[in-house]
Formats: structure tokens, C-alpha cells, sequence
């Protein structure tokens, strides 16, 4: 079995197992939506701060809600793989010849597949409300996107690998959640935030990757924060692949 | 099919090493049926993952289906059937889903997955259940569905890790009727682990004993049980009046020995009973004793457990 079949299986796999239950894409849509409805009439109230546009909010707060939809559909993955491994299924797979990075990365590919699928539902959504996208620029977010999607996800399944129980697993999500969201800069500008606070955004990876959709949506392609989502996303990525790979080969149940 | 040398397993824990398996050596040939039997913690499951290769060992060298463990694992795999101890299927997909897809694990393409997975689910009773979410399926349903996923490439070779654990006493003679069936018309090699006695009696055509990550005996069934302690016999008779002839009777058989005379029957262990048993009512006869009947019981798996390890299998259930 070679990487790209198996990967092809283990995709299917998984696509089947949540294809037919509506909880996965009610819990990566939720928070986004309902932040949308709730929060983003607060931010239009603010009105002129710094990094705030003093009108059209929603030209503004839409790509983050994006960035965070990306993050709810992928960063919990990690606990599916724990309990498959728990109930004896991963196990079971582990003694067939399948490739064992694709079981980690058809997983993967699902997540991408369904951010994909969600952005293109947000802003058509969005759209009647004024969200205006340009054609070049939407293309190009939701394939940053969907490699945002597949950093985290990989991420996820590489936590879930190494602390291997359920407890260990929620708590660094628990941990390390609200930091993510707040330094991402998707809620609140981080122009407002104190030096120190700046500093955190900046080693977070999705601060980067909503800054780089602002600027997609408005299709202004000169400006270098495209680039540098991407560099940051795809570094995530690899070193993702680059340790689950190694945990992959190491496993013992 | 299995030829393991040596195979060592440890493991290190936080201030101390467990040796798991002490040097396990073991040879299956293609077409045996061959039970690992012995308590929970015998290393049983821990030399049965190293096999499978789930687990590298620690020293000690194996082939499997023709291919070391350690070196061709990929080739192992495609050659071995695992059924393991916990649930193969994960609930949110449908029976033959999880067939279908884990024939392609295998390399099957598509359509020779779905005819495979067809004819296995109709082997194993499960076609009515093929659409059905593997979450509502009964323990032995579900334990059947794990046999099909394992046979699905129809390998050389199956491993099953205590096959029949937690199931009903029914669900669990259906699955062994069928692993037996398996046996009968695939011709396939079959190793089971188990710590249950009637099991490895009633599918193995031999038995490899482990105790404490140390192979202890092995052999037939028969075998194990006439080597260690021999047969029971029990004799019956008119009243105690007659016990000391008896016993004395009995103790001129040549292997009789553990003679205990009870309130009206005598017993006592000799090699051979079926033998033994027209020797002794002839010479009974001669003394001019009257039996009311007599019972020859061959020595079971647990009587052969007691003997080599000093203690009963039983108490570990």
C-alpha cells in the first residue's frame, strides 16, 4: 500500500464515520457563527480604534471567523485517534500493511477537505451582508486555509499520539485555547494590545494566517502578510508531519 | 509458519524493568492450531504482539509467514490475520464499511473488496447486520465482525488474542464452531492465546503453556495431560468393608499411585487408564470383591496447570 492509496482509504474512512451525524460540523461551526452573530455587532460599536476600520466590520471581522472555524474543525482531532486507539481499532489497523503516516494523514486530508467546504458555506452566507471578496483573493485564502487546517490537524493527532490519554489531551487544549484565540487577533485588533501581549500574537500561528485572510479578501496581493501566513502555516505543517511520522513508526499500544 | 528463537521482552517503568517474556522459543507449523494458554500476565499477549509485529522484542529473532519480524514487518502484515483483544471496528460506521475499507488496507481494489466482504459477512452470520451501525451490534456480533476483518485477505496465518474474553457462554461456543470451521475448509495456520482450559481443549490440536514469560510445556492436549499426572480412576463398591483389598488391589498396578480409599469407593492416578481399567476389574474379581462401578477421567488442562506451576489456573478468572 503505498502513501497516496492508503492515505485515499483512510480518508474515506473517515469521511464516513462522521458523514452521517451533524454534531463534527455543529461544534467547528458554532463558535465562529455565534461570534459572528454576537460579537461582531460589539465590535462595530467600538467604532475608530487602532487597526479597526471605523466602518464595515464585517469586511474585517469575517476572514477571522474563517481562521477560527479552521481551528475549531481541526484542533480536537487529536482525541478521535486516542479513542481508536483506546477501543482497539487503531490496533487493528496498525496490523495491516497501510502506510502508517496515512492514518494520520487521511485524517488530515478530512479536516482540509472540510474547512474547504465550511469557508465557501461562511462567505456565501456573508456575502448578502456585505462581506465583499475578491475573486482571486478567496481562492487563494481558502487554500491557506485549508493548509491551516492541515497544520493544526496535524498538530492534533500528534498531541493526541504522545499524551495518549483523554484528561492529558482536553487539558492542553484547555490550556492553550483562550491564548490562541485571543492573540489571534480574529476578536480584537492586537494593535491594541501592550508590547508584551504583541509579542505572545506574534509566536501564534494564527495571528499570522488572519492577517494574511484580511488582506486575500481585499485581494491586495503586494502585501507581504499573504506570504508569511502561508511560510507559517506550512511550517507548522511539516513540522507536524515531520514528528508524527516518528510517533507513528515508534507506537506501542 | 512461526519460528521464534529467544524472544525477550522487557519493558522499563519508572524505577523498575518488567520482564514480560523471558526467552520465549516456539516453531508452528503450516496447518496447526496451536493454543498459548496461561495466566493474565504470563506474557502471553506480550509474546503474541511481538509476533504480530505491534511490538519489537527486546532480544531474540522470529519469522512469521516467512519473514522476520524485525527487518520485513510490512511483508508479515500482509501475510497475518490479527484479531486483538479490543474492538477493531469503531462505532459511527457501518458493518461492511468497515469490511470493505479494511480489505483495502490490504491493496484490494474496490470491487474485490466489496465481493470479499460479502462473502465473509454471509460466513460469519452477519449479513443481515451489514448496514448496520457497528455501535449496535451485540458483543459476539461485533467480536465476528473482528474474525471477518482479520480473514478479509485470506491470509496464511491468524492470530486471534483471547478470542472469546467477555462474551456469553453462548456467543462464545458460536465463535469457536467457527474458528474450527476456519480451520476445516481454509486450511489456514491458527494461534490463539487464552487462559480459559476448555478453549485451547476444544480448538487446539496443541498446547504451548506459558507461565511467568517462560514457555513450560508444550504438546497435544493428551499429551500434556498423560505426561503430568495421569488418569483418575474410581472405583465404586458394595461398603467400606471391602476398602483395604481394594486398595491393595490398586496398588498392585504397576503406575498406580496417589491411592485414597473413601467411605465406599477407592481412587487413585495411574498412567493409562482405559488400560489399566479391564486389569484391575479382573483382578478385583479374583479377590471376590463386587464393584458397583467404576469411572476412568482423563486429567484436564487445569490438573496439568496445578502440576507444572503449583498453582490452579482457575484462580486467576
Amino acid at each position: 500500500m503505498n502513501l497516496i492509496t492508503s492515505t485515499g482509504s483512510v480518508f474515506d474512512r473517515e469521511l464516513r464515520a462522521k458523514i452521517r451525524t451533524p454534531w463534527p460540523y455543529v461544534e467547528a461551526l458554532a463558535d465562529p457563527l455565534l461570534l459572528l452573530i454576537l460579537f461582531a455587532p460589539l465590535v462595530a460599536g467600538l467604532g475608530d480604534m487602532p487597526g479597526l476600520p471605523a466602518t464595515d466590520t464585517i469586511q474585517w471581522f469575517v476572514p477571522g471567523m474563517l481562521v477560527l472555524m479552521a481551528f475549531t474543525t481541526s484542533a480536537f482531532i487529536g482525541s478521535g485517534i486516542q479513542e481508536e486507539r483506546q477501543a482497539g481499532s487503531l490496533e487493528r489497523m496498525l496490523v495491516t500493511p497501510v502506510n502508517r503516516v496515512s492514518l494520520l494523514l487521511g485524517r488530515v486530508l478530512r479536516v482540509v477537505v472540510i474547512v474547504a467546504v465550511q469557508s465557501v458555506v461562511v462567505v456565501a452566507v456573508t456575502v448578502p451582508f456585505g462581506l465583499r471578496v475578491h475573486p482571486d483573493g478567496i481562492l487563494v485564502a481558502i487554500l491557506q486555509l485549508g493548509v491551516l487546517a492541515a497544520a493544526l490537524g496535524i498538530a492534533s493527532l500528534v498531541t493526541g499520539l504522545t499524551l495518549q490519554n483523554a484528561y492529558a489531551f482536553w487539558g492542553v487544549i484547555a490550556i492553550f485555547y483562550t491564548p490562541i484565540i485571543v492573540t489571534s487577533g480574529a476578536l480584537l485588533p492586537m494593535d491594541l494590545a501592550p508590547d508584551w501581549l504583541f509579542a505572545v500574537s506574534r509566536i501564534n500561528p494564527l495571528a499570522h494566517v488572519v492577517e494574511a485572510q484580511r488582506t486575500l479578501f481585499v485581494g491586495d496581493f503586494a502585501d507581504s502578510s499573504i506570504v508569511l501566513g502561508f511560510v507559517v502555516a506550512l511550517a507548522v505543517a511539516a513540522a507536524g508531519v515531520l514528528i508524527g511520522t516518528r510517533a507513528m513508526n515508534r507506537i506501542r499500544l | 509458519m512461526i519460528h521464534a528463537q529467544n524472544l525477550v521482552r522487557r519493558f522499563e517503568l519508572k524505577n523498575e524493568t518488567v520482564h514480560a517474556v523471558r526467552g520465549v522459543d516456539v516453531d508452528v507449523a503450516p496447518g496447526e492450531v496451536v493454543a498459548f494458554l496461561g495466566p493474565n500476565g504470563a506474557g502471553k499477549s506480550t509474546t503474541l504482539r511481538m509476533l504480530t509485529t505491534l511490538l519489537p522484542p527486546s532480544d531474540g529473532t522470529a519469522t512469521v509467514a516467512g519473514f522476520d519480524i524485525r527487518n520485513e514487518p510490512v511483508e508479515v502484515r500482509r501475510r497475518i490475520g490479527h484479531i486483538g483483544q479490543g474492538n477493531g471496528s469503531f462505532d459511527g460506521l457501518r458493518v461492511q464499511e468497515e469490511l470493505q475499507i479494511q480489505g483495502r488496507f490490504y491493496g484490494l481494489d474496490r470491487g474485490t473488496a466489496r465481493v470479499r466482504a460479502r462473502e465473509l459477512l454471509d460466513q460469519l452470520d452477519l449479513s443481515e447486520q451489514a448496514d448496520r451501525d457497528v455501535a449496535r451490534l451485540s458483543g459476539g456480533q461485533r467480536r465476528r465482525l473482528d474474525v471477518a476483518m482479520g480473514l478479509i485477505h485470506r491470509p496464511q496465518l491468524i492470530f486471534l488474542d483471547e478470542p472469546s474474553s467477555g462474551l456469553d457462554p453462548q456467543s462464545r461456543a458460536n465463535l469457536l464452531e467457527h474458528i474450527r470451521r476456519l480451520h476445516r475448509q481454509e486450511d489456514v495456520t491458527i494461534f490463539l492465546t487464552t487462559h480459559y482450559l476448555d478453549e485451547a481443549d476444544a480448538v487446539a490440536q496443541r498446547v504451548v503453556v506459558i507461565d511467568d514469560g517462560r514457555i513450560i510445556a508444550d504438546g497435544t492436549p493428551d499429551q500434556l495431560k498423560s505426561k503430568v499426572s495421569g488418569d483418575l480412576i474410581t472405583v465404586t463398591l458394595q461398603g467400606p468393608e471391602d476398602l483395604p483389598t481394594a486398595a491393595e488391589v490398586a496398588g498392585r498396578i504397576p503406575t498406580a499411585h496417589e491411592i485414597e480409599p473413601g467411605s465406599d469407593r477407592v481412587a487413585f492416578r495411574v498412567e493409562h487408564g482405559d488400560t489399566a481399567m479391564p486389569e484391575l476389574i479382573r483382578a478385583l474379581d479374583a479377590a471376590g470383591l463386587v464393584m458397583r462401578g467404576a469411572h476412568v477421567q482423563r486429567p484436564t488442562l487445569d490438573d496439568v496447570f496445578l502440576n507444572l506451576t503449583g498453582r490452579s489456573l482457575r484462580d486467576e478468572d
